[in-house]
């Protein structure tokens, strides 16, 4: 064992004895090792520069660079870092209020001294804590002949070695030639030039590194240590695993799950889930021995020439009252809400303050001075944030009061041609005829004596009703239409078969609805009114937003009846295209419709609307897939809507 | 159960009212002190504080905002003071189908709850029949300490089998034991 000291012998004093066999090597230092995946040798120069280079064979170094005094607690209580030039080291003199450090903590080595220092803190502690006289207690005695000193070397000379691969950090691989980059960039103090480097950053959190880092950083600037100032510890002061933190947050219990109030008995029927958000949702229910694809299309097929019933107690539901209610949703919808008749609904659109479309839903008026709007599962929290800023900053002169209600209302739409005639078997108090309950009708009626609300809307593009029951009575209300479905084969279906149907009627939904489109953008441009104003009206017309190369939301089928594409892929006019620029637009949405017999979507493409008939590829290099498609309208099913007013 | 949860007892109040009350405009001094005569009380709730008669809680919970609980055979007789209260101040919103209510007793109901929540649950912080939306364990809530020891949660629905699961959870685990202090003392209605 060879030991290298970079101190000279006049620095170190008496020598200490050494163990036979081991060699001392003074005044020099390790200029370079050799090794790849493990330490061949190293080699020794004397740091003054005279005198030979020497080559050591070894297989493992071990380096010392004196002790550090272990200020970390004190400085995690607020005590702040000061530079001690005796102990080359980081104290903390004031550590606060009723903490008193003694020993190596506060940087004292000597065991006499720190013996010394315990027995006055004991002292004064106990005073603090109310004891009354105290008296000395004799030390044991000690060796005095060990008394700490340190000669640093904060690093060797850049004549003798290069500071690339100079390590300070061993961890994260900073040198000192990173340090002298940062230096240079004008990261010179330790919190900057910690943060250009990451030197600390790794597990051991500077205990190898700062202080080394510090003396280099100094030197530098040719300035004392103490003047360019110090890091500051923070907790952990030992690595934690992620996982310990994360506790019992693993797995399912990462988050909370969201249920609706008919969810066990999607559960019974032995529904496939989805999570959308935080709520698990019926992706399909599949039959035995059923695949994905069939149950979907059977579900589909179900709704377009019976009916179905789909679980949407995800939606988010605000209730709204007072009289400036209607006022209130005029300026936050882009079309009109004041003037909607009592026991109407209709289809809204919010854009943000910069124009951009927001959210989409429906509003119905339960009464001149009460509202119930329902809004996307996804926006429900962010919707009710947006109306109490509109509310709170923007009108607060308006009298209306509004609040959640998404958990107070189980709902659940029934749709298809037959839907009718099962609800009118279980509906009492309301005549659902077509004459009395049209299209875009509201109204309250009851289903096994339970008020429920009733709203003739369809997302499916069939005849539809949302029925809005109060929660604890939801799966009694749900219960009772399958029961009164029975008859007429009525499926339960999922949120796959939801959004085959609303891609075959062109409804925007998520997908669309990405923060960087207009309503224009989606073919809802005809909505926004000009007669009153709104949130994001105006910056809404701002150029960029309206004219050429806005992308457009079109439909897309393949030129190959067989053809399939997916979902984010890029529409370009070649399959070689390759390139951002290449791309013209995306896929939003990608779906096999039962009523087509083939792969449709949807898209956003570039000057979109006036392109319907043009051919150009589906690609996603990602999973090398090209495939020839024909843009289209966006309606694939029932382009006049005569279904849903049937 | 472990010996830190031993007084601890948890409970599912079916059949509570919950009703939401929001002032209108221009209208919060009325609604303040409509309620303060409804409870009997010689001063208007501070914001947090809470108080009862007959059957029904009531809580100021935000701005403008109240938040009652109604339970007991004469309900609908509360039920109806409080619409009377509010008729010509304050929008109404029926929230009983949308939140579900537990009741957690005992000495260290404090400290299973303050696992779930950044709340200061403490005595002079959440006084006794004080209550606070917040959320615990992830779940959005309504947190009523209705004495000392006894603490209503008024939870979303839909969270209810993760909030439960949580809960149980909890308390099977363990605390530190110097969970003895006065603070953590309170009045169990015992083991159920």
């Amino acid at each position: 064992m060879t030991v290298v000291d970079s101190r000279s012998a006049s620095q170190v004093g008496e020598p200490p004895c050494l163990p036979t066999g081991v060699v001392a090597i003074r005044g020099s230092a390790l200029m370079q090792t050799k090794g790849k995946l493990q330490v061949r040798s190293v080699t020794v120069a004397p740091l003054s520069g005279d005198g030979p280079r020497r080559e050591i064979d070894c297989d493992l170094v071990c380096v010392s660079g004196g002790y550090n005094p272990c200020i970390h607690l004190l400085s995690h209580l607020g005590g702040r870092p000061s530079w001690d030039e005796a102990i080359a080291s980081c104290v903390i003199k004031a550590p606060g209020e009723g903490v008193f450090a003694v020993g190596g903590a506060a940087g004292t080595f000597a065991l006499r001294d720190c013996l010394s220092e315990g027995a006055v803190a004991g002292q004064a502690a106990a005073r603090a804590c109310g004891a009354g006289e105290t008296r000395e207690t004799a030390l044991p005695t000690t060796d005095t002949s060990t008394a700490y000193r340190v000669t640093p070397l904060w690093r060797v000379p850049e004549r003798l070695s290069k500071p690339t691969t100079a390590f300070v950090d061993f961890q994260n691989d900073v040198t000192v030639s990173d340090l002298m980059l940062a230096a240079r960039e004008g990261f010179a103090r330790p919190e900057h030039a910690k943060r250009y480097t990451t030197l600390g950053m790794a597990t051991d959190q500077g205990k190898l590194s700062s202080v080394n880092a510090l003396g280099i950083l100094a030197d530098l600037h040719d300035a004392a240590v103490g003047a360019i100032g110090t890091t500051t510890f923070r907790p952990l002061y030992s690595p934690v695993a992620l996982g310990t933190l994360a506790g019992r947050r693993r797995g399912v219990a990462l988050r909370p799950t969201r249920l609706s109030a008919m969810h066990i008995w999607h559960e019974r029927s032995g529904a496939a889930f989805t999570q959308a958000g935080l709520w698990l949702r019926p992706y399909y229910y599949p039959r035995a021995g059923e695949s994905f694809a069939a149950a979907v299309a059977r579900e589909v097929r179900t709704v377009r020439t019976g009916v179905g019933i789909v679980d949407v107690s995800t939606l988010g539901k605000i209730e709204l009252k007072g009289p400036d209610a209607g006022a209130f949703l005029d300026r936050l919808y882009v079309n009109g809400i004041a003037g909607l008749p009592k026991g109407r609904a209709r289809y809204g659109v919010m854009l943000r303050e910069d124009g951009m479309v927001f959210d989409d839903g429906t509003v119905s008026r339960l009464a001149e001075d009460h509202f119930f709007m329902t809004v996307t599962t996804a926006k429900a929290s962010e919707v009710l944030e947006h109306m109490e800023f509109c509310h709170q900053v923007h009108w607060p002169e308006l009298d209306v009061q509004f609040c959640s209600v998404s958990e107070s209302w189980a709902a659940m739409a029934v749709a298809g041609p037959k839907s009718r005639d099962v609800l009118a078997r279980v509906v009492e108090g309301l005549d659902l005829s077509n004459n009395a309950f049209p299209r875009q009708a509201a109204a309250e009626g009851r289903i096994g004596g339970v008020s429920v609300r009733i709203l003739r809307i369809s997302f499916s593009g069939e005849l539809a009703y949302e029925i809005y029951a109060p929660a604890d009575y939801g799966l009694g209300v749900w219960q009772a239409i399958i029961e009164a479905g029975a008859a007429d084969g009525i499926t339960a279906y999922g949120t796959e078969a939801m959004a085959v149907m609303r891609t075959e009627k062109g409804h925007v939904a998520g997908a669309e609805l990405d923060g960087r489109t207009t309503a224009s953008d989606l073919g809802l441009g005809r909505m926004m009114s000009e007669k009153k104003d709104y949130i994001g009206r105006w910056l809404a017309g701002r150029e960029g937003l309206v004219g050429e190369g806005r992308h457009e939301l079109v439909g897309l089928k393949p030129v190959k009846h067989d053809g399939a594409f997916r979902a984010g892929a890029h529409l370009v006019e070649t399959p070689s295209a390759t390139g951002p620029k290449a791309s013209q637009g995306h896929v939003t949405t990608a779906v096999y419709s039962p009523e087509c017999g083939a792969w449709i979507g949807l898209a956003l493409l570039e000057n979109g609307r006036r392109r319907l008939g043009e051919r150009l590829y589906a690609v996603s290099p990602l999973h090398g897939e090209e495939t020839e498609i024909e843009v289209t309208e966006p309606v694939f099913v029932d382009a006049p809507g005569e279904r849903t007013r049937a | 159960m472990p010996e830190a949860f031993a007084e601890l007892t948890i409970r599912e109040r079916r059949d509570v009212a919950q009703l939401q009350l929001i002032a209108r405009n221009g209208k919060a001094p009325q609604l303040a002190a409509g309620i303060m005569t409804l409870l009997g009380r010689r001063s208007v709730l501070a914001p947090m504080e809470g108080d009862e008669t007959e059957g029904s809680f009531i809580c100021a919970t935000g701005p403008l905002e109240y938040w009652a609980l109604v339970e007991g055979p004469k309900a609908e007789d509360a039920i109806e003071r409080i619409r009377r209260v509010a008729d010509e101040c304050a929008s109404l919103f029926d929230q009983s189908h949308g939140r579900f209510v537990v009741r957690l007793s005992g000495a260290t109901a404090q400290a299973l709850l303050g696992k779930g929540t950044a709340l200061d649950l403490r005595q002079p912080y959440f006084p006794a029949r004080g209550g606070s939306h917040a959320t615990i364990a992830q779940v959005p809530a309504l947190v009523i300490r209705r004495e000392s020891g006894v603490y209503d949660v008024s939870a979303a629905r839909s969270y209810a089998r993760s909030f439960v699961a949580w809960l149980e959870e909890v308390a099977r685990g363990s605390l530190p034991a110097d969970l003895t202090s006065p603070e953590h003392v309170g009045h169990s209605s015992g083991r159920q």
